[in-house]
């Protein structure tokens, strides 16, 4: 995972394979898997930065890409605001909330994080519920703009209006996301906040502020969430409470945790096969959750670093039975609170 | 004005009641593995929709359906513990992950079976008695007596039973509890399975008072959390107190504050005694490091 060619021929690989997707699989309904992909790409990837490195089991994910979705949409609807400024508004409203919220509840551990920020996305999804003359309630709000896009000299004004663009601002975003997620978490920062997952005394008696580097990771996570909300809404162009409620916030967590938790690569295989497999094999969503609960239960069992300890140890298999074998280096299984990074 | 008052804390104590024993369930599970079982509203809805099946397509009474109701989820839950959480408990997360895919596995699954609509169990007793100058449903009333009478029992069983002390005991500590002859393991399976079907006997009461749908599981739940919080994680006495407290905030917040943001207060509560007093109202402050 870190450093080294494989990383960078993967990392490559995935640029490649993202850009050419639109001219490999045509049609308007592959262009719109892709764009799913892209979007659980970037709620998975950050996600990934709050539970999965700096491990604060935080499950409000959902209300943050839903404070972006709403606050985007409201403020083009309401306040008449250029798309774009909206957009960036939205992210910063989200960051201050997740800024508040977390000050105060990522003094809690565990078990007692996760009931705060539990109640805090049920609070927000009651808030979406009954705030109807700004919410318009559990009816859901439908969007009539698209994105504008940059002006450019020389050319005529342009938007995102096909899903071709729309495609394509998603991946560039994912990709983003998920340099921003890497370079965070294989910098100093991220080595201090894998240290507070490992042990938050032990960071803190060894002089770094536990709490403003938790909080960083919070609010980060949130504002990229935030971002993905802001951004699918007009595409989608619905938004209603009940796609922001805490079933989502474990949609996104499934594919965290099947994918790979703590992993870079892990939230894009998870993302590319538990988004897009059910959508071409056509099964019902309630099946889908089902499969994925059993999954889950399994992987959290047998297999807590996902899919990507899966492969990893495939890998393993097969370069032990072609080359010499190597010092038996057997992971033991890593789980959520303790340190697994190799 | 006196009755009004009267009436809105009766009623609250009613739904109070509730409250209690469906976190009566949570804090007992949290306290002897430590895990937060967050599927533990959706043991209430299989509850309810098993009594369901049994009134109205094997024509039993409601006592029977009730009773049926929580020895299926007994056993649903002996099934759950053994399968799952056992390999947990080690490492607690990891245990309400757990939860978190056993909600979507039964929550889907009651979808796939009984279909979205909502649905409702025929009260055996649907008159509205007069009681002390305030209106109040019979079945309301018997339920929260019979929970009331549970709740007790229940409490003197943790007291004076042998299996009560060994519940308690694995609660302290599992590893002296096993060097002096309990079986953990076995008394750690009972005493889920025993949360689970005080859960499922609030699903059939609340499936005669309100009605079924696959999703609702996830209030009581949500409320059950504010009350083992409120009570203190793991205390039982602490959930019985906060949860009739509860009922009776709500009742009374509903009234004079708003109706509309009745679930909210609990919550609200919820988020001001985690930020304020952490290991709850009734709790003990525990190590630093616990929190």
């Amino acid at each position: 995972m870190s450093g080294g060619a494989a990383w960078r021929i993967q990392a490559l690989a995935f640029v490649a394979a993202g850009t050419a997707y639109p001219w490999l699989f045509a049609g308007e309904y592959m262009l719109h898997l892709g764009i799913l992909v892209c979007l659980y790409i970037i709620l998975t990837s950050s996600l990934n930065l709050i539970i999965g490195y700096t491990g604060q089991f935080a499950v409000a994910h959902a209300s943050f890409y839903g404070i972006g979705a709403y606050g985007a949409v409201l403020l083009v609807t309401r306040l008449g605001l250029h798309y774009w400024v909206a957009w960036l508004l939205a992210i910063l409203l989200a960051g201050l909330c997740a800024w508040v919220i977390g000050f105060s509840a990522l003094r809690l551990k565990g078990a007692y994080l996760a009931i705060c920020t539990f109640a805090f996305s049920e609070l927000f999804r009651l808030m979406l519920d009954n705030w109807t003359t700004l919410t318009n309630g559990a009816n859901g709000i439908i969007v009539r703009f698209v994105p504008p896009g940059p002006r450019l000299p020389g050319m005529p004004a342009w938007s995102f209006d096909s899903r071709h663009r729309a495609y394509y601002l998603f991946w560039i975003l994912a990709a983003l996301v998920v340099w921003l997620v890497a370079h965070v978490v294989t910098s100093d920062t991220g080595r201090v906040l894998k240290a507070i997952r490992q042990d938050e005394i032990l960071a803190v008696t060894m002089g770094f502020p536990a709490m403003r580097y938790k909080l960083f990771a919070f609010v980060a996570g949130s504002m990229l969430a935030a971002m993905a909300g802001a951004t699918y809404a007009p595409y989608i162009s619905f938004i209603a409470p009940d796609l922001f409620d805490i079933n989502e916030t474990v949609y996104i967590m499934m594919i965290m945790m099947i994918g790979g938790i703590r992993t870079v690569a892990g939230p894009i295989w998870g993302s590319i096969l538990l988004v897009s497999l059910p959508q071409i094999l056509g099964i019902k969503p309630s099946v889908r959750m089902i499969v994925y609960g059993f999954i889950l239960i399994v992987i959290m069992i047998r297999l807590p670093g996902g899919l990507s300890q899966l492969a990893a140890q495939v890998g393993r298999a097969l370069s032990r039975s072609s080359a010499a074998p190597g010092p038996g280096a057997a992971p033991t299984s890593p789980t959520l609170a303790k340190p697994d990074d190799a | 004005m006196s009755e009004l008052l009267f009436g809105l804390l009766l009623h609250g104590l009613i739904t109070g009641t509730m409250y209690a024993a469906v976190a009566l369930g949570l804090t007992l599970t949290y306290g002897i593995m430590g895990i937060l079982n967050f599927a533990h509203g959706e043991m209430l809805m299989v509850g309810s929709y098993v009594a369901y099946v049994l009134v109205t397509q094997y024509h039993a009474s409601f006592a029977v359906a009730a009773l049926g109701a929580m020895a299926a989820v007994a056993v649903l839950a002996f099934i759950i513990e053994r399968s799952t959480f056992r390999f947990a408990r080690s490492e607690h997360l990891n245990g309400l992950v757990i939860s978190l895919g056993l909600i979507a596995i039964l929550q889907n699954s009651a979808l796939a079976i009984w279909g979205a609509d909502p649905l409702s169990i025929p009260p055996p007793f649907p008159q509205i008695i007069e009681f002390a100058g305030t209106g109040i449903g019979l079945q309301r009333l018997l339920a929260a007596v019979i929970t009331l009478a549970l709740l007790a029992g229940l409490i003197l069983f943790l007291r004076l039973t042998s299996l009560g002390k060994a519940i308690r005991a694995t609660a302290q500590n599992p590893a002296v509890a096993s060097i002096v002859g309990i079986r953990v393991n076995r008394v750690i399976s009972i005493t889920f399975a025993l949360g689970a079907t005080l859960a499922a006997l609030m699903g059939a009461f609340v499936g005669t008072i309100y009605t079924l749908t696959p999703f609702m599981g996830g209030l009581p739940a949500l409320k059950a959390f504010v009350v083992v919080i409120l009570g203190g994680l793991g205390s039982v006495g602490g959930a019985i107190v906060a949860g009739l407290l509860l009922g009776v905030v709500e009742s009374f917040g509903g009234a004079f504050v708003s109706s509309a943001f009745r679930d909210g207060f609990g919550f609200a509560m919820l988020i001001a005694v985690l930020l304020v007093r952490p290991w709850g109202l009734f709790g003990q402050r525990p190590e630093r490091d616990e929190m």
